[in-house]
């Protein structure tokens, strides 16, 4: 059974309309940063999700970890719906087995508090133990994340580096020892010399601690390096899910494609091609029916006004995509096309091959 | 983001916080450091700590009682007489000490003042807290609330409660306090909601705290600086007020207050004769609020870097 | 060479003291070139440059042996030449964040015309047509001239600014970290963009940012900032595959890369100095696995190690087996 599954998850916020709008009896516009997620989490896995701003992967966190409240959808947690909690015990069961690992090291970090009051919050928030116990779990805590207590459970954040005070939302996240760590974005405001570090740890503490991660992120090259299964969302939507290997080896999903042809790779010989791309990043508002990557997509059919199911290409592959063919044997690359061999389907046949068979140099150093 | 040059304090035993009485005693320590780095403001907290003397040790200082009419060496009534080794600050029309009735007077306005102070900052913190931190209906109700006492005007509003209960010292505070606590709750409803938004707010909440601990752990500590300015100038204004009262006679009239001395120069009609009368609570009064407000222009200077600090 | 700035030193006078924000760095940006000025946050690399263009407050001291830009001396040119003659019009600044510095009141044309008018005589009339000249540089279609700043992307508003800095034809643009909080998609294209700038437009174009990915595709030169110093310079191909510097090897490998998934993300322990005490020798000498004695006892100059590449480091010659070892972890955790 599954840790953490996700069926039909939807956020929609209604947003008024100016005067003028509501005088004309206009209907009101609405923002759908997450649109019918179906995904699972598994015990011991880190999966990520990848996406754009605006691609509603800070949504799903919230949603998630119980700071927003879902439209509609299941959250299911261990096998048990706990969708409608929103308080009392049953929130505070929740938040002792689901935590999160906040982005902003500057922010997160109540400014007031020193460092032991700021990873004794949850237990004291979620009374799990008492003065004593507390207090030897949290300097236990902290030397496993690398911040030995004496030196620093009494500074204050400012007094503490991005990577220490990232250490300490860590360890803070991780004392109530929870079953699922969300992590959004923990490295992206760190410098990179620092990022593998963190980024280690929490590999390392998974393993030791026994706690499932769900890492987001907008930075794919950090991704398919820590993850075993990465999820691609587009504004909203999840459009593909692959094992880290095959994302980058084999994606399918023309956004996926566009999305791995664009990152960055830090080796001057490696020429890649243009992601295929137009138009520029929508938001979520008023989002048209269907498959919301359509307008930007040059595979666009006039079926995409419907929105594409979840098709399985590969050993636990799955495309959301009315261009790709479902099923596929395992170990094929090229999608094999619908049959009358018109130019669009001579395109994507190209499209496809163009991103696969570009040349990949190995990286001596 | 490089290392910080800030040296940690000295690690306590097992890491834990020192509770209780070392706590309160460094954070008044910081807080004084904070007031003395203005030199208005440690002039202005000189001032208060000698008006907290003179209040609190002042029934005992007395050297006279305020109400008897003194004779002078010569046999002869003290009546309007300057300030001189006698009668240091002078005496009244009716031979009256001015310095007795001064330093009564200090302890009168002091505890006036501050109490009327302190309990209009914990409404107006409070009020401020929940409204900017629940928003919706409870921001809604307490916020018309706070329209509606805005809307009160002082004078009238006293002089309604003196005719319904009559005079008494209580009144006063009970007016001052419902008319002061109005200017902080808008202000710190406004910082709190600028607070709630802050990452380490949804940290806190994420980590299981209730709205109450949020509140009380999380926001309020971070507005301290805020709540500390406004407490001083609550008590200023507290001040000010109070002495308006009973100067237009609106006060306990067997309380001695500044402005009740003034009342008496007033009445007796010596106002332009007798320069000492009129000085010295005049000084006083002036003395004393500004004391209050340089205190609270110091916490100003740190209440705004402060909120941007990284 | 268009700007060649040798032993550059910044210092600012902060609460604690002085503070060395640049430490004698060399710095050489040739005609027609994209120059990658990479480095961690608070190496200096945004202080360089702004010393450059006289933007540092004046608590800020700047000295340097050689300041020269286009043959002229800049350390000795008085003020008012170069506010009319260099800054905007020579080189450019499209500095951090620059997509947040637009005014969101006002039209995004107009904020340029205003530029443009500031620093010069030319008609309003002038100014708008050449606003439409430089958006259709940047790849921006001429109703946008018209719109406001929230009706633009991230990305759309980075190439504004840049229009912005390409008002005069300036022969040098220094862009500081221009892809920063920018999507991967619109970074993508920015970067497309700026390099078809430079193919229309011959011009220089001084490239700061802390990710290494986007010097590699898109610079021509490579230098490496530590702690207020080059540590190593060379042209593109050459830093990253013949690297000469234990710096420069340890920021590889923190770098994922999605060509390589298999490799090991390798950390480097420690942070940087406290420039308010700048080391006495090599820089790096704290975090630098094959420190020695001799490294910590005096700075470190720049040998040639290449064509057109420095190193500061004075084992270069055992750089084979540097290399090596750096691709372990216990090398740089033990």
């Amino acid at each position: 059974m599954a840790l953490l599954s996700v069926e039909h998850l939807t956020k929609h916020i209604r947003i008024g309309n100016g005067l003028g709008a509501a005088l004309r009896g206009a209907d009101p516009s609405w923002i759908k940063p997450v649109e019918d997620l179906n995904f699972s989490i598994d015990e011991g896995e880190i999966v990520g999700i990848v996406g754009e701003s605006g691609c509603g992967k800070s949504t799903t966190c919230n949603l998630l970890s119980k700071l927003d409240v879902p439209t509609s959808g299941t959250i299911r947690l261990n096998g048990e719906d706990v969708t409608a909690v929103s308080g009392g015990k049953a929130l505070t069961e929740y938040r002792k087995q689901v935590q999160l690992i906040f982005q902003d090291p500057f922010d997160s970090l109540n400014p007031r508090l020193r460092v032991f009051d700021i990873v004794a919050e949850a237990p004291r928030a979620l009374k799990l133990w008492d003065a004593g116990e507390t207090a030897r779990r949290v300097a236990r805590m902290l030397d496993m994340v690398g911040l030995p207590p004496g030196r620093y459970a009494q500074r204050f954040p400012h007094q503490m580096s991005g990577g220490e005070r990232q250490r300490v939302g860590i360890a803070s996240a991780l004392i109530a020892e929870p079953r699922l760590v969300i992590a959004d974005e923990p490295v992206s405001m760190l410098d990179v010399s620092i990022r593998a570090g963190v980024m280690d740890l929490l590999r390392d503490l998974s393993r030791r601690l026994k706690f499932s991660c769900l890492y987001v992120s907008h930075d794919l090259s950090i991704l398919t390096h820590l993850c075993d299964r990465v999820m691609v969302m587009y504004l909203g939507q999840l459009v593909e899910v692959a094992s880290s290997a095959e994302l980058v080896g084999a994606p399918r999903h023309p956004y996926t494609l566009a999305l791995v042809a664009a990152v960055p790779v830090p080796d001057p010989r490696y020429k890649r091609e243009p992601a295929d791309i137009k138009g520029e990043l929508a938001k979520p508002i008023d989002p048209p029916p269907g498959c919301r990557f359509a307008p930007r997509c040059s595979l666009a059919m006039p079926q995409c006004t419907c929105t594409p199911e979840m098709k399985s290409v590969g050993i636990a592959h799955t495309v959301a995509c009315h261009a790709v063919q479902g099923d596929m044997p395992q170990g094929a690359v090229v999608p094999s096309l619908a049959a009358s061999g018109t130019p669009r389907d001579a395109a994507r046949q190209t499209f496809a091959e163009l991103i696969l068979s570009r040349s990949r140099y190995d990286n001596p150093r | 983001m490089n290392t910080p040059t800030v040296k940690a304090p000295p690690p306590l035993q097992g890491g834990r916080l020192p509770r209780g009485t070392a706590l309160i005693a460094r954070e008044i320590g910081e807080n004084l450091k904070v007031i003395f780095a203005d030199k208005l403001g440690a002039f202005g907290a000189i001032v208060i700590a000698f008006a907290l003397l003179v209040a609190i040790f002042g029934p005992w200082l007395v050297p006279h009682d305020p109400y008897e009419s003194l004779k002078m060496a010569n046999g002869k009534m003290a009546i309007l007489q300057a300030p001189s080794a006698a009668f240091p600050l002078g005496t009244t029309n009716l031979a009256r000490d001015l310095l007795s009735q001064m330093i009564l007077a200090t302890r009168t306005t002091m505890i006036i003042g501050v109490a009327s102070g302190l309990v209009s900052i914990v409404i107006g913190a409070n009020i401020g807290l929940i409204a900017g931190f629940y928003g919706g209906r409870i921001d809604n109700a307490l916020m018309r609330l706070t329209d509606v006492v805005y809307g009160m005007p002082f004078l009238p509003f006293i002089i309604v409660l003196i005719s319904l209960f009559g005079r008494s010292i209580g009144f006063v505070i009970l007016a001052i306090v419902v008319i002061v606590w109005r200017t902080s709750a808008r202000v710190i409803r406004a910082q709190t909601m600028a607070i709630k938004q802050r990452q380490f707010i949804a940290f806190a909440r994420a980590r299981g705290a209730s709205d109450l601990r949020i509140i009380y752990r999380h926001i309020a500590p971070n507005i301290l600086p805020l709540l500390l300015l406004y407490t001083s100038f609550n008590i200023a204004w507290a001040i000010v007020t109070e002495a308006s009262a009973s100067f237009l006679g609106f006060s306990d009239p067997n309380a001695i207050t500044w402005g009740s001395i003034l009342q008496d120069l007033w009445a007796s009609g010596y106002t332009q004769a007798a320069w000492w009368w009129f000085l010295e609570p005049s000084a006083a009064i002036v003395l004393l609020v500004s004391a209050f407000v340089f205190v609270s222009r110091a916490y100003e200077v740190v209440a705004n870097p402060r909120l941007g600090e990284r | 060479m268009l700007l060649e700035a040798r032993n550059v030193r910044v210092t600012y006078r902060s609460a604690h003291g002085p503070v060395r924000a640049v430490d004698g760095l060399d710095l050489d940006v040739d005609e027609a070139e994209i120059f990658g000025l990479v480095g961690e946050s608070g190496c200096g690399k945004s202080t360089v440059v702004k010393a450059l263009l006289r933007l540092l407050p004046d608590s800020a001291s700047v000295e340097a042996d050689v300041l020269r830009f286009n043959g002229e001396d800049l350390l000795s040119m008085p003020r008012v030449r170069f506010r009319r003659h260099v800054l905007m019009r020579q080189i450019a600044l499209v500095p951090q964040s620059a997509q947040n510095s637009l005014n969101p009141v006002q039209p995004v044309g107009a904020q340029i015309v205003e530029g443009i008018r500031a620093h010069s005589n030319i008609s309003a009339a002038k100014a708008r047509e050449r606003v439409v000249e430089l958006f259709d540089i940047v790849g921006l279609q001429p109703e946008l001239v018209s719109r406001y700043p929230h009706q633009f992307s991230g990305g759309m508003r980075q190439r504004a600014m840049i229009a912005m800095a390409l008002a005069f034809e300036p022969s040098l643009i220094v862009m500081d970290e221009p892809t920063t909080g920018l999507d991967v998609l619109v970074q993508e294209r920015l970067l497309g963009r700026i390099r078809a700038i430079r193919e229309r437009v011959s011009l220089s174009i001084l490239l700061i940012t802390h990710d290494i990915g986007v010097v590699a595709e898109t610079a021509n030169r490579v230098g490496v900032m530590y702690a207020g110093r080059m540590v190593e310079c060379a042209p593109t191909l050459a830093l990253f595959c013949e690297s000469q510097h234990p710096y420069t090897l340890g920021l590889k490998n923190a770098f994922p890369s999605i060509l390589d998934l298999e490799r090991e993300l390798i950390s480097m322990p420690g942070s940087p100095p406290d420039m308010a005490s700048p080391p006495v020798g090599c820089a790096f000498v704290a975090r630098c696995p094959f420190a020695l004695d001799a490294c910590g006892a005096a700075r470190p100059a720049a040998v040639d190690v290449g064509v057109n590449h420095t190193s500061a480091c004075i084992r270069t010659a055992q750089i084979g087996q540097m290399r090596a070892a750096a691709m372990r972890k216990a090398t740089w955790h033990s």
